[in-house]
């Protein structure tokens, strides 16, 4: 078995990568003549992408599964879109600026955007829509993820000004996000099976729990590389195979041409096989999370051994994170240091080194904090996500040797995310890329977070979080997140031994597709080769 | 045996058979039969950890979601009503044909239930004939040539069958005749069967479906074919069958008319479980080939906590165990009058 024991993370070295540079190269055209280029993009057709379950929601304000995304992405059009380096990209907003260094924003609407029915999109659309995003109760997964918006005005028929409650630079990329997808006013009653939106596909057909089919948008506002209106593509079939192995053999057999997610274990063969093409990125980690406040205790369970910071640094020392980066996902990702953001992150800290390997420095600080050997602790984990079951079994192995029995509990998926993640006291978390330094660390780690998977609390850590949300200047924002990240390693709240790597594969026919840090998938620039 | 039914002054009203009195009785069975399991469904759902909303606020902490919001949200779905109530709401609107809308998909459940249930019929009622055929088939010729080479081989190859699982069966079948050969889909819905001319769908059926089918068939033939050799070998050992060949019958009429007639008793009973089988089968074969039927829909409903659905599919699933046995009691009664008899 061949590993990639580094991801190239960095967009500089996602372009060496032979499969990555292929993929890249197709979405932007950054390399070679955009007119060569151009020449080689064969219009029509229809591309079939795999997903793990089936489109599930068509409302994007509530949307849960991501299987739903490929759907609702391709109907609606955000303001905005979050490009490979996690940069805003124009989508429905041709330009967008502030006057007082991110408080108020102002965003000018491309005038020859329509809805799929021929209404022009406007400001109004705008307002309303990202005014039901803020309502809690019709988009409670969606209402905390667009930034501090106080207000949504429009200005005239072209142009919004979103007023904060703090200054915010990230606002553009927040609103390319999941959630802030643009809708019909008039129509939103019929959103759920009828959907009306403005993006480069208009529903053809949905077959609930089955296939979903997209036809091209004709009038879609925004020109491919051969100045005609994206998408290449006549039509996008969207198609659940719930089996990965089932789903790869799909891909083999010419059935499917896209795969949205390839799961570790295949990675290896698709990379051997001459028909296709695997692209990748880093995206995302697996977490151990040491809960301050869990919800239920466990006979024989030394939980409260991990409000000591001394025990959790403990663990942290015991594990061999090359070795289980390997055991856990092939070695397809990088070594972690325990807070959440990789270094080739654009605000990645690359002076914070991982936690050593260092079984003696363990067995000390286990011994300071008065932990007998042999004393027993339980991590769950699961069989539903790849790699999860794999890392919690190399960590009860690698945990004896600081003498540490720890036993792992594996819990069916079904009831993982209602049982145990946020309740257990010790317990394996999955997680994806964040679009923005901020949604990548505050809602995990401030009080109260709605991601804090481990109930950590601390009161400093709060206060430089809140100022690196509203600090506009790069350098100091940059420098108080560091700051940030020191904290949140040195704490041991959350073991993240490893960041991931993500990755896609598609038949070599196809072009104009590569994997995207944040798991989304556009194909409105994907095409048959000529 | 025929019933006359008096009124009060002793006239005769009507005549009822026993064997519709039989039926009557089976009939009113199955349906309380079915009462019964859809109050122990909607039961069991309640011991399920976590519900729709759980589901729809998954991965994010419940310490971070307003209980206000949570509350609605329980409210809007009627998952704020005592269980008795729901269960109620459920069963009056499934008598009137309305199995209810799906917590997720917003749309009605009972379409998309019966469409599913098409797709999986498809596999299930081929599978469920070959389970006959073959497995009475391949039964009577084991139990004619028993004890010889042939009879070792079937009985060989039987054991091989039950040992093996569907999901291991199903997938030899995708890596040898998808991966390797490319003779079948690797999954069968992203196959675009309306870019099919009349001939590439009938093809289709035959070719491609046969797989899954035989799948699903593999161990439910072997049980059968088990059944009915016993059966045959223990009923040709008996007195008639020997004083029937003494007296000069065909052995072929013996067999036929009095031999198989006999042993079929205790194999419709396992044909019966089977079919049973059959349909749990559907739903590992469902999922190994990506088929879109009513397995699909339950799994996805159950990891979605979307109780209309759950309960719809399982409801529907439960009826096929009790026709299956309710065809099985009237086959046995025909075969066998004494039954209803008594």
């Amino acid at each position: 078995m061949k590993h990639n024991w580094n991801i190239p993370f960095s967009r500089r070295k996602l372009m060496t990568g032979a499969s990555a540079a292929l993929a890249t190269t197709a979405i932007y055209g950054t390399l070679g003549p955009k007119k060569a280029w151009a020449q080689s993009i064969q219009r029509g057709g229809t591309i079939t992408l795999s997903v793990p379950g089936p489109v599930s929601d068509l409302d994007p304000h509530k949307v849960v599964s991501h299987e739903s995304y490929p759907a609702t992405f391709h109907i609606y059009s955000a303001l905005t879109r979050i490009g490979s380096d996690f940069n805003a990209e124009p989508e429905l907003a041709e330009s967008w600026s502030t006057n007082d260094g991110g408080k108020t924003w102002i965003f000018k609407l491309f005038e020859n955007a329509k809805f799929h029915n021929g209404r022009a999109v406007t400001a109004e659309d705008v307002k309303f829509s990202l005014e039901r995003v803020l309502d809690e109760k019709i988009s409670p997964r969606g209402f905390s993820s667009i930034g501090p918006i106080k207000s949504v005005s429009a200005k005239d028929r072209y142009t919004v000004e979103i007023e904060l409650t703090t200054t915010y630079v990230d606002l553009p990329v927040d609103l390319g996000g999941i959630y802030p997808r643009i809708v019909d006013r008039e129509t939103v009653d019929q959103i759920a099976t009828v959907p009306n939106g403005s993006g480069p596909f208009k529903l053809a057909s949905w077959e609930p729990t089955g296939n979903t089919v997209l036809t091209a948008n004709k009038e879609y506002h925004i020109n491919g590389e051969d100045g005609r209106p994206l998408p290449y593509i006549d039509s996008l079939r969207i198609v659940p195979i719930k089996e990965p192995s089932s789903e790869f053999a799909a891909l083999q057999s010419g059935a499917i041409d896209v795969m949205l997610q390839l799961p570790f274990d295949i990675i290896p063969e698709a990379q051997n096989n001459a028909s296709i093409n695997v692209s990748a990125t880093a995206s995302g980690y697996h977490s151990i999370s040491l809960h301050q406040k869990p919800t239920f205790s466990l006979p024989n369970d030394n939980a409260h051994l991990l409000k000591d910071i001394r025990v959790r640094q403990a663990i942290a020392h015991a594990i061999n994170r090359p070795a289980l980066l390997k055991l856990a996902i092939g070695g397809f990702g990088t070594v972690g240091n325990d807070q959440p953001i990789p270094p080739s992150h654009v605000y990645g800290h690359t002076g914070l080194e991982p936690r050593s390997f260092d079984i003696e420095k363990g067995k000390q600080l286990l011994a300071e904090a008065g932990v007998e050997p042999g004393t027993r602790l339980i991590l769950h984990t699961t069989a539903g996500r790849p790699g999860l079951l794999e890392h919690g079994l190399a960590v009860r192995e690698m945990a004896k040797a600081i003498g540490l029995d720890i036993a792992v509990d594996a819990i069916d998926i079904s009831r993982y995310w209602t049982d145990i993640e946020y309740r257990a006291p010790m317990y394996m978390d999955n997680w994806g890329a964040r679009q923005t330094i901020n949604a990548s660390i505050k809602p995990f780690y401030e009080t109260g977070g709605g991601n804090n998977t481990a109930g950590y609390s601390d009161p400093v850590l709060d206060a430089v979080l809140n100022q690196a949300e509203s600090e506009p200047d790069f350098s100091s924002r940059k420098a108080l997140y560091n700051q940030a990240m020191e904290m949140i390693s040195e704490s041991a709240v959350t073991i993240i031994p490893y960041f991931k790597g993500y990755y896609i594969a598609m038949n070599k026919s196809v072009g104009g597709v590569s994997a995207h840090p944040m798991t989304y998938m556009w194909l409105d620039r994907a095409h048959k080769k000529a | 045996m025929r019933t006359k039914r008096l009124d009060a002054n002793g006239l005769s009203v009507g005549v009822v058979t026993g064997f519709t009195l039989f039926l009557l009785k089976r009939v009113v069975g199955s349906i309380l039969v079915l009462v019964a399991i859809s109050m122990i469904l909607m039961g069991i759902i309640q011991f399920m950890p976590g519900d729709a909303v759980d589901m729809l606020l998954r991965g994010i902490s419940p310490d971070a979601v307003n209980p206000e919001v949570r509350e609605a949200l329980r409210r809007d779905l009627g998952l704020d009503l005592p269980v008795w109530h729901q269960y109620w709401n459920w069963i009056s609107g499934l008598a009137q044909g309305d199995f209810g809308q799906s917590y997720t998909l917003k749309v009605p459940v009972g379409p998309i239930i019966f469409s599913r249930l098409a797709s999986s019929l498809i596999l299930a009622v081929p599978a469920i004939i070959f389970m006959i055929v073959l497995g009475i088939g391949l039964g009577v010729l084991a139990a004619l040539s028993a004890n010889s080479p042939l009879d070792g081989a079937i009985q060989l190859i039987s054991l091989v069958a039950i040992a093996m699982p569907a999901f291991l069966v199903g997938s030899l079948f995708l890596y040898v005749f998808a991966v390797k050969l490319h003779w079948i889909p690797a999954a069968f819905n992203a196959v675009d069967i309306s870019l099919f001319n009349t001939w590439e769908t009938i093809t289709f059926f035959f070719t491609a479906l046969i797989f899954p089918c035989l799948t699903i068939a593999a161990e439910t033939v072997a049980h059968v074919l088990r059944q009915t050799r016993a059966s045959m070998v223990e009923e040709m050992k008996l007195n008639y069958v020997r004083a029937a060949l003494l007296r000069g019958l065909p052995q072929g009429y013996v067999i036929f008319n009095h031999v198989l007639r006999n042993a079929l008793l205790p194999a419709i009973t396992v044909i019966a479980i089977n079919v049973g089988y059959v349909l749990g089968g559907v739903i590992v074969v469902e999922f190994v080939f990506s088929y879109p039927g009513i397995g699909n829909l339950m799994l996805t409903a159950i990891l979605t906590r979307d109780i209309p659905t759950m309960l719809g599919t399982m409801l529907v699933i439960s009826a096929g165990y009790v026709l299956a046995n309710f065809v099985a009691d009237i086959l046995y009664s025909i075969l066998n009058p004494r039954i209803r008899l008594s």
